[in-house]
């Protein structure tokens, strides 16, 4: 039973995108990567909470909060909510430079902005670099879903199955299937967490209250977040919520969706609904500390959300949630490959190759993007242990091209020297913390060291460099389009 | 053109204080309300109170009444 309609989901899902193609596609690089900015807020919304919302958010969440407690409840909630915030007034003006480059990434934005090609390839770099722990995230929650359900497919067969459904979204409709499916994705994600969410409640004495007055008695230290000494916790805290809501947009994901709206003003109405969107996080919250009263010594604290549906719930729910989560972390893994697949052949290939026509152009991103999958197929098979903190780390270098695309809007005199400059140190410090072992200082987010050592670099060299003609007349040519819009 | 102030007020400057700012007044578990320690109520709260000040901050920005009359001029 749980097989049937977990096998039912993921066909529906090859159905609707198969049903997303909208004409001929496959010749321009727009339509295949923004869908030529055609997305009205129906399509907008879905795109937007498609990509963030990953199996991440309904295993890893819950698990973290399981193992953790409110340090990681706190940060996940707040940073993303603060990032819908900011998002209200900066995915505006990123939309509006985009137009002006004409751009499907990243890369092609800030490459424009600073009249650099050498700027748009860096900026694919560390894109594609740390956009693999993201994709490496989405398996190694399928692994946790396939290992522990028992549904009757094992974690090599659903990998190899879901990279494939991956690859032939993107194959069948560019960006529009993950954009169509992610409609049946988040309400079956949606679903499956409130359902988790409302068994937790119904089979606690007393119901949420009793969950947490068990936990408040039990462990207390669960329920807050450490602030004595505040290196304990707090400067951990807050410091990984500030650098995270700056890097919420920069993720190449995010960006590439805000370039598929089709005007300014849908992106902001947008915003307003984004937080209504986490009502999911309530529902997350307390199946985790149900699991830390109910199911205490989980083999991993990732199971937990599982955990409470395998024992309370009949087969065909537990195919439900089965068929969420992997959907979800397809989808997910879609839209990352897509993402690298166009930096790869756009922001790298095409300024090694200026003559590049389109099409071959839209091929080898289609190529691109198998390819990756493939690789992320055979290190998910082969090497499952390195998946952990991955998110962390790619937030890490993602939210260091914040400075380039802030500057870029407000700072005229901002140069492809003191950008760019910044730019690699940040990514530097970032595998300095990440493979010398020195502790983090006050234990800061590495994150946050980056990227302030990251705006001293480029404030500085932006002063003694001058910026080229071009590129202060592109900055120009955004502020006037600014006044006028 | 009208001031955008009062926008960024209201739809970056107040959630910022109360889920930022106001983070170690909040960072309790009692008072309960509605079952969750307080912590929690009151980040829960501000998932609606955030869209709630995000509206109020669309409905004022002038930015916004300029693209919708380009929008509606694009139409035509």
């Amino acid at each position: 039973m749980a097989l049937a309609v977990f096998s039912g989901i993921l066909i529906l899902s090859l159905v609707i995108a198969i049903a997303s193609k909208k004409g001929a596609i496959g010749s321009s690089m727009n339509d295949v990567m923004v869908a030529s900015g055609g997305f009205g807020a129906f399509l907008i919304f879905f795109v937007s909470v498609g990509e963030i919302y990953s199996i991440g958010t309904m295993l890893g969440a819950p698990g973290s909060i399981y193992a953790k407690g409110a340090m990681y409840g706190t940060w996940f909630i707040c940073y993303i909510l603060l990032a819908y915030v900011i998002g209200y007034f900066l995915n505006p003006a990123i939309w509006r430079m985009g137009k002006l480059a004409n751009a499907v990434s990243i890369g092609d934005v800030i490459g424009w902005r600073y009249n650099s090609k050498a700027m748009q390839v860096l900026t694919a770099v560390i894109g594609i670099m740390f956009l693999t722990p993201w994709i490496q995230n989405q398996f190694a929650g399928m692994a946790i879903l396939f290992n522990y359900l028992d549904i009757g497919v094992s974690f090599g067969a659903g990998v190899v199955i879901s990279s494939a459904l991956a690859f032939a979204y993107i194959a069948i409709a560019g960006i529009r299937a993950p954009a169509w499916v992610s409609v049946l994705k988040d309400i079956l994600l949606v679903l499956a967490i409130v359902i988790a969410g409302i068994t937790a409640a119904m089979k606690m004495p007393g119901g949420v209250g009793g969950i947490f007055k068990s936990v408040a008695a039990s462990a207390p230290e669960m329920l807050t977040v450490p602030m004595e000494p505040v290196t304990a916790g707090l400067t951990f805290v807050i410091s990984t919520i500030l650098f995270q809501m700056l890097g919420f947009y920069m993720l190449p994901i995010s960006f590439q969706a805000i370039l598929t709206s089709k005007n300014e003003t849908n992106l902001r109405r947008n915003s307003i609904y984004m937080p209504l969107y986490m009502i999911m996080f309530p529902f997350l919250v307390i199946t985790a500390y149900f699991a830390f009263v109910a199911i205490p010594g989980l083999e991993k604290p990732d199971y937990a959300l599982l955990a409470v549906v395998v024992q309370n719930l009949p087969p065909w729910v537990v195919g439900l949630v089965a068929g969420g989560g992997a959907l979800t972390a397809i989808l997910v893994m879609a839209i990352t490959a897509l993402c690298v697949g166009g930096l790869f052949s756009k922001n790298i290939l095409g300024v090694l190759k200026p003559d590049m026509k389109e099409s071959s152009m839209v091929l080898w991103t289609r190529a691109a993007t198998g390819i990756f999958l493939f690789f992320g197929v055979m290190s998910a098979l082969y090497f499952p242990q390195l998946m952990a903190n991955v998110v962390t780390l790619a937030y890490s270098g993602l939210t260091q091209t914040f400075i380039a695309i802030f500057f870029g809007f407000f700072w005229r005199g901002a140069t492809k020297w003191g950008i760019g400059a910044g730019m690699v140190v940040g990514i530097l410090s970032i595998f300095y913390f990440k493979f010398s072992g020195v502790p983090v200082p006050y234990g800061l987010n590495p994150g946050f060291i980056a990227i302030s050592l990251n705006l001293v670099v480029a404030v500085t060299l932006s002063l003694v460099t001058k910026a080229d003609a071009e590129s202060l007349s592109r900055f120009e040519k955004f502020k006037a389009v600014k006044s006028k819009a | 053109m009208k001031s955008r102030i009062p926008t960024i007020i209201i739809g970056f400057v107040i959630p910022m204080v109360a889920i930022l700012l106001a983070f170690p007044l909040y960072n309790k578990i009692e008072p309960f309300v509605f079952g969750f320690s307080f912590n929690y109520a009151w980040m829960f709260a501000w998932l609606g109170l955030t869209s709630l000040c995000l509206l109020i901050a669309f409905k004022l920005d002038p930015y916004n009444k300029k693209t919708d009359d380009k929008d509606e001029k694009e139409a035509k």
